[in-house]
């Protein structure tokens, strides 16, 4: 397990270099450049300040040459400063990555236990009034586009009966205590929750469904062993394989944050910022988010393979 | 379930405490007005004078400029500056400063800081970039000083502690017009180098300004909290405090409006009608952008004027600004968004289907594949707007395909290569008229011999423009821009739809608050001095 | 998918008390109970592909069912609420939105149909592949997987948009393209787990081939979780098709699509004012999504040795 886990680090980084020189390319190749962000086609600009906005951003060398000096300052720790707002790409992130971190970790907690427990009596109860009532609700939840889950969200909690703030992260007449912020993040980790709520339950629902009709469980059963313990001893570990590869899927959005909660909610994310860097070809601040991002992508699908491992212990690599 | 069902319930009990918690917070400040100034067109909040593109309404309650827009952006309005004027050749401009006035850390303000603000921008090296640069760049010298091949700016002059003269390279007779987002700096108080501007947090950590305002808190992404300049020359402001607040799209400035927690937003026209029947105070104004169709004449299909013409013929743009705009738009005859710059008489293009199909029928009008109509725009309003001349076009026998191109659009616009017809918005008014849009050579670097845009020159146009470019006299100017006026209108050079209104929704507790659409937020006569938040 | 994986155990006979068992309490279920749920699991399927029929159908005759093209605008009807002339209201610009929702379903369900059948295809060959032979082919395939995953679909999306045609093909291959990594790494991890069990250990031993494991013995193992996989693919689809008309590779207006029109709920005035513009979309989304998932789930009781039909 110590070599496998050795072995996977390794292969990681030239699986990030691969990662950075694609999606470099990606930018180079896609229309425009930074400098569009500074222009504001409504304004009649001269010829001159159009060529001056290009000039501040001196993006004349080519593409590979800029690559490596990106990529020799990176593996410094240098991530350079981003084009749009001039700070350092890494104070950049670090602002974000928080207020992200925070939101989005709220949510996938929430929703994990819910979606999981939901799950687990939906199976139990299947084809059950309740099955088909959450069912269709999860779905619901699911096809419907965070916009109009978030206004509407918003709508009855903020302006309606004035529960929670309508958007921020704390009172900009005081300082922020503990309390300010859970005040803040409850409405919106609470929408964000849903869609992973409604995910969870029906990968647990069907993989639970899929468990209790094998033969150990019926094994089990069998012995006599209480209902209890066929179900969260023998049933629910089992059936935790599939939910934890899902899980391992949605680690990722830890980092990446949602663009629409974040825009409505005003909280300011790593998803917005990340739209906002490849709407303005921000090329050192997408770079610098797409590593954070890919090194958590690769951790969390080594976290996943490693939690198969210990869920089932027959799951051997080679 | 009845786990649940407890958890629900004390959820909701935490919730309302903590509620109660911060409404009686809420409740203390009774001078402070909390807005959303960086919301509307004008895209990200931008908070470095000298590289803004917008954000003027804003960056001046902390800076100021010699001179601003008046409050309808009819004219300009004296800031730092009391009194202008030009030599004969409008070649020369004086300008006597307002006297008495302090920078917010007790300094005195003096030419020397008119003259060290130009000389720090246009040193070599230097990155400001922007709207400003395009009067900065015609001062005499500035060029030669920008590129490092003189010693100094030759073109600015302090003649005495209240008196600076700018000469410039051409004479231009609406220079000040030039200067009004061109914010003067403390000679005293900067401390970071001309090549750091776009990089320093000088600007919202401890930014000496002479505006209303000054700096108190800025937290990055969400607000900027500033406070009033008791030494403010037009008195000091009557708020306790003005924060501004950071949001990232419209939606989520209306609904925090609505909740109560912010008093002003920028709003678009069919939210804002909304809002105004809702009991919420609306400032509305012209938002001098005229929408257009611009034709691409390397295709020699649109050479043909009878071609452009129907377009013109075939929509019918009173109904369009009447029924999906809401009436929050005007049809214009031309590019000018005011009426003073129409000619007393002028082509309607009233709605004439059978007309337009005539003309194409003589203009051997043929469509093998449809054309694509590319925009920048992507809100509601104008997709309303593009799906029927869409359909209007198709039921004369012109297919367009409508595209949004928010993100690539500007690298390929303003080379004249990559688009066929554009619909877009172009900001104009009096005091600045984008001519480099219909002048031989005005983009040098779009493709073709001419260096216009659509690929085409208008040898009248360029007769016309070069007047009014050196027009000192105002009547006569007008008169020349009517002209303009009549050629774009007569020949349809580009296929002129409508001008809208733009609102800024403000809650009713606001008293003698201002709010004007002027272009790249102003800045204009707003007297923020003035504003204050009813008991 | 009626074929039966061999037995663990071993055990030749199926007691019809299993089902019981299964269910969901140890003590024996009520007469009305089993009778209700036998009728709600047969009628759920039938509700499924019945309701699915009817959705395909209205699509394909949509011509002939509309009663305006849906393209045509009637300014003097703008806005309108759904009535007698025009069923589910107007738009802004007085299109009916009956039409458009009938007319949309062609793009969004055709888009979600193919999408979701390639990256269930491309998902579940990469992952049974990685997941059954492990070994080298699993590390290649996991390291790529790996690569896109940490792609941003905005980034591919935008750049895509500057080359690729528009059209349904270039619709389909994209969104089929971008959401298989997740089905493999679902499949590879259920391969991993299964192919270490008894069943799977015996068949090996009896010199059953590959092929024959993989596809009788393991693959109605994997079936749940991929009909969960996927109903979200179904609806993610019908979601990403309008984000990508809006960059110009999908669909062109006025050609309308459930997510082209959901779309217009951004705005806040439709949102609040006009809820007939996004609410036949959306009920016509969440259905889809809900029929698919009931057939899944009978495919899944089908599919389910144990369960006593």
């Amino acid at each position: 397990m110590f070599k496998y886990l050795i072995r996977r680090i390794v292969v990681s980084i030239p699986v990030l270099i691969s990662v950075t020189i694609i999606i470099f390319g990606l930018i180079e190749l896609a229309p425009g450049d930074v400098v569009d962000n500074f222009i504001n086609p409504e304004i009649g600009y001269s010829a001159e300040t159009l060529e001056a906005i290009r000039e501040r951003f001196g993006l004349g060398q080519p593409a590979p040459v800029r690559y490596l000096k990106w990529l020799g300052n990176a593996v410094q720790g240098d991530f350079g400063l981003t084009y749009v707002s001039g700070e350092p790409v890494l104070a950049a992130i670090g602002r974000r990555l928080g207020n992200t971190l925070l939101l989005m970790s709220t949510a996938l907690l929430v929703g994990t236990v819910i979606g999981v427990s939901l799950g687990v009596f939906t199976a139990l109860r299947q084809y059950s009034f309740w099955d088909l009532a959450l069912t269709t609700l999860s779905f619901v939840g699911i096809s419907m586009p965070a916009f109009i889950t978030g206004i509407l969200g918003m709508y009855l909690f903020a302006i309606e009966w004035k529960i929670f703030p309508s958007g921020g992260m704390r009172p900009v007449q005081r300082d922020p205590t503990v309390w300010d912020t859970l005040h803040h993040l409850i409405l919106p980790a609470g929408i964000l929750s849903l869609a992973y709520i409604a995910t969870f339950m029906r990968y647990t629902r069907f993989s639970m469904l899929e468990v209790l009709h094998t033969d150990y469980v019926r094994t089990a059963r069998g012995k006599g062993l209480h209902e209890r313990v066929v179900i969260w001893r023998h049933t629910l570990p089992n059936a935790l394989l599939p939910v934890i590869t899902v899980i391992g899927l949605s680690l990722p959005s830890l980092v990446v944050g949602a663009v629409f909660i974040e825009t409505i909610f005003s909280w300011p994310g790593m998803g917005t910022m990340y739209l906002d860097a490849v709407n303005a070809k921000d090329v050192p601040l997408i770079m610098g988010m797409n590593t954070v991002i890919a090194i958590v992508v690769l951790g969390a699908n080594l976290l996943t393979d490693l939690a198969y491992g210990m869920i089932d212990p027959r799951i051997r690599y080679d | 379930m009845s786990g649940q069902k407890k958890l629900w319930w004390s959820l909701l009990a935490i919730a309302l405490i903590l509620s109660f918690s911060t409404a009686t917070v809420s409740a203390q400040g009774g001078g402070t007005l909390i807005g959303g100034f960086d919301v509307g067109p004008g895209g990200l909040p931008q908070t470095v004078p000298w590289v803004q593109t917008a954000g003027n309404t804003w960056l001046s309650k902390i800076w100021s400029p010699l001179v601003s827009y008046n409050e309808d952006v009819s004219g300009l309005a004296p800031q730092l500056a009391v009194a202008w004027e030009a030599n004969e050749d409008n070649t020369v401009w004086t300008f006597t400063l307002r006297e008495g006035v302090v920078w917010h850390d007790g300094e005195p303000f003096t030419a020397e800081d008119v003259k060290f603000t130009f000389d720090f921008v246009l040193s070599p090296g230097s990155t400001f970039s922007g709207p400003p640069q395009a009067a900065a760049l015609t001062i005499l010298g500035a060029q030669a000083y920008n590129a490092g091949e003189a010693a100094e700016l030759a073109g600015v002059r302090v003649v005495d502690d209240l008196t600076v003269e700018f000469e410039l390279e051409a004479p231009n007779p609406r220079f000040p017009f030039k200067l009004v987002d061109s914010y003067i700096l403390p000679a005293h108080a900067v401390n970071f180098a001309p090549a750091e501007i776009a990089t320093t947090d000088w600007w919202f950590t401890n930014p000496v300004g002479t505006g209303p305002f000054m700096h108190e808190e800025f937290v990055r992404d969400q607000f900027w909290a500033v406070v009033p300049n008791p030494n403010y020359w037009n008195g000091a402001p009557k708020l306790d405090r003005l924060i501004n607040r950071y949001f990232e799209d419209e939606t989520a400035a209306i609904l925090a409006l609505e909740a109560g927690e912010i008093q002003f937003t920028y709003a678009s026209g069919d939210v804002a009608l909304q809002l105004g029947e809702k009991g919420y105070a609306l400032h509305q104004g012209p938002s001098g952008v005229t929408n257009y169709f611009i034709f691409n004449y390397r295709n020699p299909v649109f050479q043909d004027v009878r071609v452009r013409q129907a377009f013109l013929y075939a929509i019918d743009r009173q109904a369009i600004a009447e029924v999906i705009l809401g009436g929050t738009a005007q049809v214009v005859p031309c590019l000018g968004a005011f009426p003073n710059m129409w000619p007393a008489e002028y082509n309607e293009y009233a709605y004439n289907p059978d007309l337009a199909r005539q003309l194409l029928a003589e203009a051997g009008w043929q469509q093998t594949e449809p054309i694509e109509l590319v925009t920048y725009y992507s809100s509601q309003f104008h997709m309303d707007a593009m799906a029927a001349q869409q359909q209007y076009l198709a039921d004369v026998g012109i297919d367009v395909v409508p595209r949004v191109d928010a993100d690539g659009y500007n690298a390929y616009f303003y080379t004249g290569e990559g688009w066929q017809i554009s619909y877009r918005g172009l900001g104009n008014n009096p005091g600045n008229y984008p001519f480099q849009f219909y002048e031989t050579g005005g983009y040098p670097n779009a493709v073709g011999d001419t260096g216009t845009l659509m690929g085409q020159s208008f040898p009248e146009l360029d007769a016309l423009i070069a007047a009014a470019r050196q027009e000192a006299d105002p009547d006569r100017y007008t008169q020349l821009l009517q002209e303009i006026c009549a050629f774009q209108n007569e020949n349809a050079i580009e296929a002129y739809m409508w001008t809208a209104l733009r609102y800024g929704v403000a809650s009713t507790d606001l008293v003698d608050f201002y709010w004007f659409p002027a272009p790249g937020g102003g800045p204009y006569e707003d007297h923020p001095e003035l504003w204050a938040v009813a008991e | 998918m009626t074929s039966q994986p061999a037995s663990p155990t071993g055990t030749p006979d199926r007691p019809t008390v299993v089902v019981e068992l299964a269910g969901s309490r140890a003590r024996p279920e009520s007469l009305t109970r089993r009778t209700l749920r036998r009728f709600l699991r047969n009628r759920l399927a039938i509700v499924g592909v019945i309701g699915l029929a009817t959705m395909i159908l209205l699509v394909v005759f949509a011509s002939q069912i509309e009663r305006y093209p849906y393209e045509q605008m009637d300014l003097r009807a703008a806005k309108s609420p759904p009535g007698a002339d025009h069923w589910f209201g107007t738009d802004r610009t007085g299109r009916d939105i009956w039409s458009r929702t009938i007319h949309g379903g062609r793009v969004s369900l055709s888009v979600a149909a193919a999408a979701t059948l390639l990256s269930t295809v491309i998902g579940m060959t990469l992952g049974a592949t990685a997941g059954y032979y492990g070994g080298k082919a699993d590390w290649i395939i996991s390291r790529f997987t790996d690569i896109v995953l940490t792609l941003p679909p905005i980034v591919i999306m935008l750049t895509l948009a500057s080359f690729l045609p528009r059209s349904l093909v270039t619709l389909i291959v994209v969104i089929g393209g971008l959401s298989w990594p997740g089905t493999v790494r679902l499949v590879r991890g259920q391969f991993l787990s299964l192919r270490e069990q008894e069943f799977v250990t015996a068949a090996r031993c009896l010199g059953l081939s590959h092929r024959r494991i993989i596809f009788v013995h393991i693959m109605p193992n994997v079936i749940a979780p991929l009909v969960a996989m996927v109903s979200f693919t179904v609806g993610n689809a019908i979601l990403t098709e309008a984000g990508l008309s809006f960059l110009g590779l999908g669909v062109a207006p006025p050609t309308p699509s459930w997510g082209n029109m959901l779309e217009a709920a951004r705005n806040l005035q439709i949102l609040r004012e006009l809820p007939w513009m996004w609410i036949p979309p959306s009920i016509f989304t969440v259905l889809t999504v809900l029929f698919v998932n009931f057939i899944g789930d009978g495919l899944r009781d089908a599919a389910d040795p144990t369960m006593v039909l």
